[in-house]
């Protein structure tokens, strides 16, 4: 199992997929800041104040740490703050999930069809964790601009 | 450590810099503090509608407003926003239910019950919840010409103390 964990291979991988999710998740938020301010509104977990701040700023930091992995650059400092920003999305949605609130429009519903879309993004942000920690413990792996 | 900190450090300070750029020079932008308070109280009878209300948006009603409606039973029906877990939680009674976010699922059964000679006001949970807006654009939209919105909802609804229904919604097509 560890051999498989060693492989430089799979750490190419974890930064591909890490990395492109990242990027790709950014761009719209980049395009459409009103409506990605919505969502994190939505979350009701930030003061108001800080909503917009929050959306102007994370798509940015997404953008650069997706692109700094799948580049293999600055591989350590993309994946810490990929992993720390990670851990903050799992506990919003953790919060969403117990208050019962819906994240499409903010509101109190007790639906499955609002809790199934917070559970799947949970497990798929606990996966990505996963990648990411590695990468910062084992490095950047192959066809990476920077040495392992 | 302190390499670490170095790359730490350039992606924060890119991504300020870029994100004030962006906001401040591309089309789109969004205000850096955003009015993200409660609900605008407007009158004096509390009239509550949300923040991102327009201009040309179907009127919103006060509780004694939409209570006056309830009353007028031939003439008016009430329009549940929410998923049909929460409808069956609790709705107003005689309201159909027409959930916003699976309206294509929806409306081919549920438009039978909606002639479009009677008022149609909207509502879901309440205060924090926009469903009643988005639907009542749909509806109105749809070319019905007499559409309201009941913002405070259901949480308004029973703090007066209003009789709600937990029965559950009618099958498609009834």
């Amino acid at each position: 199992m560890t051999n498989i964990l060693k492989n430089e291979w799979l750490a190419l991988i974890f930064r591909l997929i890490v990395g492109a999710l990242f990027v790709y998740a950014s761009l719209d938020k980049i395009m459409h800041p009103e409506a990605f301010a919505k969502s994190v509104y939505n979350y009701k977990i930030l003061p108001a104040a800080l909503i917009n701040v929050t959306a102007l700023f994370l798509p940015w930091l997404e953008l650069l740490t997706g692109a700094a992995l799948i580049l293999g650059t600055k591989v350590k400092g993309a994946s810490l703050l990929i992993s720390a920003m990670l851990v903050v999305f799992l506990v919003a949605v953790t919060s969403t999930l117990l208050r019962g609130i819906s994240i499409d429009c903010g509101c109190f519903t007790s639906s499955s069809a609002g809790r199934k879309t917070g559970w799947m993004l949970l497990v798929q942000d606990v996966v990505l964790l996963l990648f990411a920690l590695h990468l910062y413990f084992r490095g950047p792996g192959r066809l990476s601009l920077e040495k392992n | 450590m302190s390499r670490l900190f170095a790359q730490v450090m350039f992606f924060i300070i890119v991504a300020t810099i870029l994100a004030v750029g962006r906001n401040t020079v591309a089309p789109g932008g969004i205000a850096w503090v955003g009015e993200w308070g409660k609900a605008a109280v407007v009158e004096g009878d509390s009239i509550i509608r949300p923040a991102s209300a327009e201009p040309n948006d179907p009127p919103f009603l006060t509780f004694a407003q939409a209570k006056e409606f309830y009353e007028d039973k031939d003439n008016v029906i009430f329009v549940d926003a929410r998923y049909a877990e929460d409808y069956e939680t609790g709705h107003i009674p005689g309201s159909v239910l027409l959930p916003f976010e699976l309206f294509d699922d929806y409306w081919a059964g549920v438009q039978p019950r909606l002639p479009k000679d009677k008022k149609i006001i909207t509502y879901c949970s309440g205060e924090d919840c926009e469903l009643s807006l988005f639907l009542a654009r749909v509806l109105r939209d749809e070319g019905y010409p007499d559409v309201a919105i009941f913002y405070g909802g259901a949480l308004k609804w029973q703090e007066n103390q209003m009789p709600m229904d937990t029965s559950k919604a009618l099958p498609p097509g009834v």
